[in-house]
């Protein structure tokens, strides 16, 4: 245990170091000059050399890489070229309302999830099977921006009932607020998680187990929920890396959508204005967060399962 | 426990032999997108305008005979534009799968036929890609090109290479295995020609399959990366940008942004038709995940 420990960190390391060269060669592998790009043809000669030296681009690729990735241990990405505010600054407080959407939406997909799979699962090949499993092939094939901008015109503007941009003040605010994007976010990850379950609970019920119960006369709603479903929802966290995968890629449109001053919205910003120190700090930022879900989830599943031995 | 229940359960367990219909799925599914397309070549004969012809007399229009799906802030006809962004979108779209396709089946039968280094090399860095989220790791890539399809065409392949490569490789351990590749080798012949005209042709079906998926995924991704202002550049006709300009006049016209999503999810329960018929036919299931 300690031992595959110690060697899923090191691998983790050696991901975030390799990714690290990625976010630095991010900048350089720019056509052309990307400080004329940022600050537009008429800029002068003396402003583009003032911004190449802040951006350190005027010195040696091995020195700059030097301090590149020594701030990057520290979160330092240096300067925003466009706001000329720290990076760091800039992006601190944007992590909450994204994780808060983050949260939400997965909490939505697993409301959604849980019933239609159970449902579909227990009625395999019959109308309601067939149903569900079309819906998830329509949510699959919805663009999560239009079906936002539908959650706007008809829950939020016409019947009035959530706001439909911003975050809010306070914790209650924040719900209200994020309720539309995060069941956006919860309906366009849904699928990936439905269609797991589904065939996890479908290989459930043939286990040996499950007759054992019902041998032993335990009701059958009793085994559903103590030994199909829960085994069903353990399987779940081999497809945690696709659906974090998924909330972080939707969240992106989703933030943009209404409006909230996420992560994702600053990344959209920062990719059209050129504003690359903020671009290669966000990248590394969702990097970062991905290969310690990786971790996690890895970690989980072998204390959770007791059939794994290391 | 009663009979029943017992019953009920050991049902579950056997799969009923599934009524399917092959056959009728792709029709359906290959007649929906050929109808989305023909419908963009006949719309003179429909008496549509032209897609970017503008009528300040006729702004935001509600839908009507004349303009089914509505005019847009300009003028335009709204359904004229979201047919001729069918063209563009699902053009795109299949050349992004393609390649994807292309690079994925030939890294992963060469990660399952070389040595193992070879194999160690590809799929570790498919595993990386197939980590980091797609869509961010494709805008990362337009941050560098700078928003327009270019980025997008470098971006997508670069990360959609790797769910191909993973079940092709699993494929090919299965296949490499095969007699006729024993024979192939007994014959002396050359790895190169084991790999692609002994090994390949066996092992594309799971990727083919796994193609009609992505081609909806790469779909809903242009779509969003145009919307987001990072993909097709306005006034050129895409879904995401006309569904982008028009949540301006959400209040006013609701139709600008609602009618073409419509057309999105229709073409991609075609091509999502077409994969249940394709997997029908080679004997294949339709994955979303590796």
């Amino acid at each position: 245990m300690g031992r595959y420990l110690v060697g899923r960190l090191l691998q983790a390391v050696l991901v975030l170091a390799l990714l690290l060269v990625a976010v630095f060669f991010l900048i350089r592998l720019v056509p052309g000059d990307p400080v004329r790009i940022v600050l537009g043809p008429r800029a002068s000669q003396a402003s583009v050399d003032i911004v190449r030296h802040q951006l350190g681009l005027d010195r040696s690729t091995l020195s700059q890489f030097g301090s590149f990735a020594s701030g990057a241990v520290h979160f330092d990405f240096g300067r925003s070229i466009v706001q000329s505010t720290p990076v760091s600054t800039l992006i601190a407080p944007r992590i909450a309302p994204s994780l808060f959407l983050i949260g939400y939406g997965l909490l939505v997909a697993f409301l959604i999830a849980i019933p239609l799979a159970l449902v579909s699962a227990l009625h395999k090949d019959r109308p309601s099977d067939h149903a569900i499993r079309g819906g998830s092939t329509i949510a699959l094939a919805m663009p999560p921006f239009w079906l936002g901008i539908l959650l706007i015109y008809f829950v939020g503007l016409k019947l009035g009932l959530f706001p439909t941009s911003g975050y809010g003040q306070g914790f209650w605010d924040h719900l209200r607020s994020l309720t539309l994007p995060a069941v956006t976010l919860g309906v366009s990850v849904s699928p990936v998680l439905l269609r797991t379950l589904r065939s996890s609970l479908l290989e459930t019920f043939g286990e040996g187990y499950v007759e054992a119960a019902l041998a032993h006369g335990l009701t059958k709603r009793r085994v559903l929920y103590r030994h199909v479903l829960r085994n069903s929802l353990a399987a779940t966290i081999t497809v945690a890396g696709v659906l974090v995968g998924a909330l972080l890629s939707y969240a992106v449109v989703v933030e943009s959508v209404f409006g909230i001053a996420g992560l994702g919205s600053l990344l959209v910003q920062s990719v059209s204005t050129r504003d690359f120190p903020t671009v290669q700090g966000l990248t590394f930022l969702f990097a970062l967060c991905v290969v310690v879900v990786s971790v996690v989830t890895d970690v989980v599943y072998v204390v959770l399962d007791p059939r794994i031995k290391l | 426990m009663s009979v029943r229940s017992a019953t009920r359960l050991r049902r579950l367990r056997t799969p009923r032999a599934a009524r399917r219909h092959p056959r009728a799925s792709l029709i359906v599914g290959v007649s929906i997108i050929l109808g989305v397309l023909l419908l963009g070549v006949l719309r003179p004969l429909m008496g549509l305008p032209a897609p970017d012809t503008q009528n300040l007399a006729d702004v935001l229009a509600s839908p009507s005979w004349a303009h089914p799906f509505g005019t847009d802030n300009l003028g335009r006809d709204v359904l004229s534009r979201t047919l001729a962004a069918a063209h563009l979108d699902l053009a795109v779209a299949i050349a992004l799968t393609l390649m994807s396709l292309a690079s994925g089946v030939l890294l992963g039968a060469l990660a399952g036929f070389g040595g193992r280094r070879t194999e160690a090399v590809i799929m570790r860095l498919a595993d990386a890609m197939l980590a980091f989220p797609f869509m961010i790791l494709v805008i990362a890539v337009v941050a560098v090109f700078g928003p327009g399809l270019k980025g997008v065409f470098v971006g997508v392949p670069l990360a959609g290479w790797a769910i191909y490569a993973r079940v092709t490789r699993s494929e090919m351990l299965v296949v490499r295995e095969k007699d006729y590749m024993l024979a192939a080798r007994t014959l002396g012949y050359s790895r190169s020609r084991m790999l692609l005209r002994h090994a390949l042709p066996n092992v594309w079906r799971p990727a083919l399959v796994l193609s009609t998926a992505d081609v909806v995924l790469n779909l809903v991704l242009l779509a969003s990366l145009s919307y987001l202002g990072l993909g097709v550049q306005p006034p050129t006709p895409e879904w995401g940008g006309i569904i982008a300009d028009g949540q301006q006049y959400l209040l006013q016209a609701w139709w600008i942004s609602t009618l073409p999503g419509l057309v999105v999810v229709l073409v991609g329960a075609g091509f999502s038709l077409i994969g249940d018929g394709l997997a029908d036919l080679l004997g294949q299931e339709v994955r979303l995940t590796a």
